[in-house]
């Protein structure tokens, strides 16, 4: 089949160069337009970095495998090119162009105007209209069950929060960190920081430090690769930390209780199965624990450090967030300023 | 023969550059056959590929063209890159402070804001290399680092998107920016803007005294300033030419393409430009030519990437490599000469 298909690609292409190319790509596409769903995927980084972008990548093989699409993707798109490459895409006939990240919002809004026929899909960003939609993890929630767990551990009633760099999706997270703790102790001294960084690890670490040195006996954060470093710390003090992005139990076995899964490959897989089944919106989307889109996994080594009382208080939170009736608040300002 | 010979490098260039090619897309796994394929179909396969060529090709017109002018004045300009970043944050700061002027009024008045500031970005660099003799080459790499850095600053603070979180400057308003010639296509009037500097570069250089005297200067300064041509006036007249036509990118970039500021702009066309002036040989329409076949190279490689999922690097290195085959073709044919030399 595939020696056919690079047998007749080579025909394509003597013939194509030849007669000057033009129209044997069109035939090409009306071959592999029946209702396989064309998918395309945009990262901003390598798929293969173990985190954000590995997981988008994940989700479209997920897609391919499950939901029997077709698809590309493109890596390393810099923000001055992400139209073009939502153009080209669309203009090759693809039925849905995932960006990964909220960086893309406005140029799928732009191109999506452009391409009426082309579905856009956002991970964690604002943008919608007709042909474009956002998927956002509400990861809020899980940050106010850790926060509420890291308030609940703490003796000194005085916790600490690294974050990277100021984006929207992850400022939810440090705000929902502390909404949830305040739950559970109002006094509690909430001290945060900024790395800047999503990478710079001993950044995360000395940051955890100085929180550490000022008294913080739980350290949370959600810092992609870089909040190691905030664990280490918390491990090498004999403290507590808790978890971000997958289960982080392995890399400090005695400091996570818990960590913050989010199932980003689930995410783009439930994007793409809406549009499959003809249930596009072109709305900003929500999915969090009741979708079983973003879950809190704990530490089973560390399980019977935290107090009954504790872990009770907090499943119950969970259940609520679940069934609905405790909808955890999405606050993304910045409160570092005040 | 002279010509003959050219083509005959050409034919080389291709043959060598497909070579380097296909081993490379053997190297990762895909299939070359299909990958020229897609490097094609993304070039004439469809129009929207073909007009973005001329998306493409815009900027490094301009900034190629910027580098031709002050390299044939001698003057080594390698700061486009931080040219166009002025030019840029210029094209925001108009567009986005007076919002009560009518859009096309804007759009004009961007244009000469960019022209004035990426000129008088290069001047900086020409007064210090013409006053006190320091070397234009480093204090315009210099210069490229704070007009980035510059820029970064502008979309953390005064020119910040005021509702948004993320580092970029609000939408312009469309009535403001340039539309699109043909939708779907991104196609947009810049490229007439690219192809009108063109000509007015040739018949500067060519058809004028300006043009004339600035040539002299480049090619013997000592001779030039021996036959009462200012050596000085040229240079700085030549830098703020070059820096200017770099700053029009810059605008054209903002407003017609991403319509607002944001960080990485310029895709460092400001850097590619550099080896278009030199490809061109700093003749303006060899730069046209130049930078419409690395446009073209850029689409086709991209569209590559794009459905068949190789590796970005790969671009990359094909573009490098057809660059250092050009330019090595030359000391090529001098060898080649010099051995011949000696066997007769």
């Amino acid at each position: 089949m595939k020696k056919l298909l690079a047998a007749m690609l080579c025909g394509a292409l003597a013939t194509g160069t030849l007669a000057g190319c033009g129209n044997k790509a069109e035939e090409k596409k009306t071959e592999a337009k029946d209702d396989t769903l064309k998918v395309a995927l945009c990262v901003t980084g390598a798929v293969n970095d173990m985190g954000w972008c590995q997981s988008a990548y994940e989700g479209l093989k997920l897609v391919e495998e499950e939901l029997g699409c077709e698809i590309a993707y493109t890596e390393n798109v810099q923000a001055a090119d992400m139209t073009s490459a939502f153009t080209e895409y669309a203009s090759n006939d693809y039925d849905v162009v995932i960006g990964h990240g909220f960086q893309f919002g406005d140029p799928a809004l732009e191109v999506g105007e452009l391409y009426p026929d082309t579905k856009f899909i956002c991970i964690e960003s604002d943008a919608a209209a007709e042909n474009v939609a956002s998927y956002v993890m509400k990861c809020e929630e899980t940050g106010y069950l850790q926060g509420m767990l890291a308030a609940g551990m703490s003796q000194t009633g005085n916790i600490g929060f690294i974050g990277p760099v100021q984006g929207a999706s992850l400022v939810k997270i440090m705000n929902g960190y502390e909404d949830g703790a305040k739950e559970v102790n109002p006094d509690i001294k909430y001290q945060t920081a900024w790395t800047g960084s999503f990478t710079d690890t001993a950044l995360a670490k000395e940051a955890a430090q100085a929180m550490i040195d000022g008294g913080a006996d739980v350290i949370g954060h959600c810092a992609n690769e870089s909040g190691t470093g905030a664990l280490n710390a918390a491990q090498d003090a004999g403290l507590f930390a808790t978890g971000d992005s997958y289960d982080q139990s392995a890399l400090a076995e005695n400091a996570v209780l818990s960590s913050a899964v989010y199932h980003v490959p689930e995410l783009i897989k439930t994007a793409v199965t809406d549009i499959k089944e003809g249930n596009f919106k072109g709305e900003v989307k929500e999915l969090g624990m009741a979708e079983g889109i973003v879950e809190l996994v704990y530490n089973k080594a560390m399980e019977d450090k935290i107090p009954a009382e504790v872990k009770e208080m907090v499943d119950a939170k969970e259940a609520e967030i679940k069934d609905g009736s405790f909808k955890v608040p999405c606050d993304t300002k910045d409160r570092a300023g005040k | 023969m002279g010509s003959r010979k050219k083509y005959l490098d050409i034919v080389w260039i291709v043959l060598l550059a497909i070579l380097m090619g296909t081993i490379l897309i053997l190297l990762c796994g895909a299939n070359p056959l299909e990958a020229y394929t897609m490097f094609l179909g993304g070039v004439f396969g469809n129009l929207n590929g073909f007009c973005e060529i001329f998306v493409k090709a815009t900027p490094l017109i301009l900034t190629g063209l910027g580098c031709a002018v002050a390299f044939r004045t001698g003057f080594f300009n390698i700061g486009a890159e931080g040219q166009f970043y002025i030019g840029a944050i210029a094209a925001a700061m108009v567009s986005l402070t007076f919002t009560q002027v009518p859009g096309s009024l804007r759009i004009v008045l961007s244009i000469v804001a960019g022209f004035l500031c990426g000129g008088i970005w290069a001047l900086i660099a020409a007064i210090m290399k013409s006053k006190f003799g320091i070397s234009e080459i480093i204090v315009t790499i210099m210069l490229n680092y704070i007009a980035i850095n510059l820029l970064g600053i502008a979309v953390r603070t005064f020119l910040m998107d005021p509702a948004g979180s993320v580092p970029q400057s609000a939408r312009i308003d469309r009535e403001a920016t340039f539309s699109y010639l043909m939708p779907p296509t991104t196609l947009h009037g810049g490229i007439f803007i690219a192809v009108a500097a063109v000509v007015f570069i040739w018949i500067l250089m060519e058809k004028t005294k300006f043009g004339y005297e600035m040539k002299v200067v480049g090619m013997n300064r000592h001779g030039a300033a021996c036959n009462g041509i200012s050596v000085m006036k040229n240079i700085v007249l030549s830098a703020f030419l070059s820096g200017g036509l770099a700053g029009i990118a810059g605008v054209i970039e903002v407003i017609a393409v991403q319509k607002k500021l944001i960080e990485g702009i310029s895709s460092e066309c400001g850097y590619t430009a550099v080896l278009i002036a030199l490809i061109a040989g700093n003749r303006p329409w060899g730069v046209l030519a130049a930078a419409l076949a690395f446009a073209a190279m850029q689409v086709g490689a991209n569209s590559m990437q794009r459905q068949l999922g190789v590796p970005s690097a790969l671009v990359s290195i094909l573009i490098g490599f057809v660059v250092l085959l050009i330019l090595g073709r030359k000391a090529f044919h001098l060898s080649l000469l010099k051995r011949k030399n000696k066997e007769v």
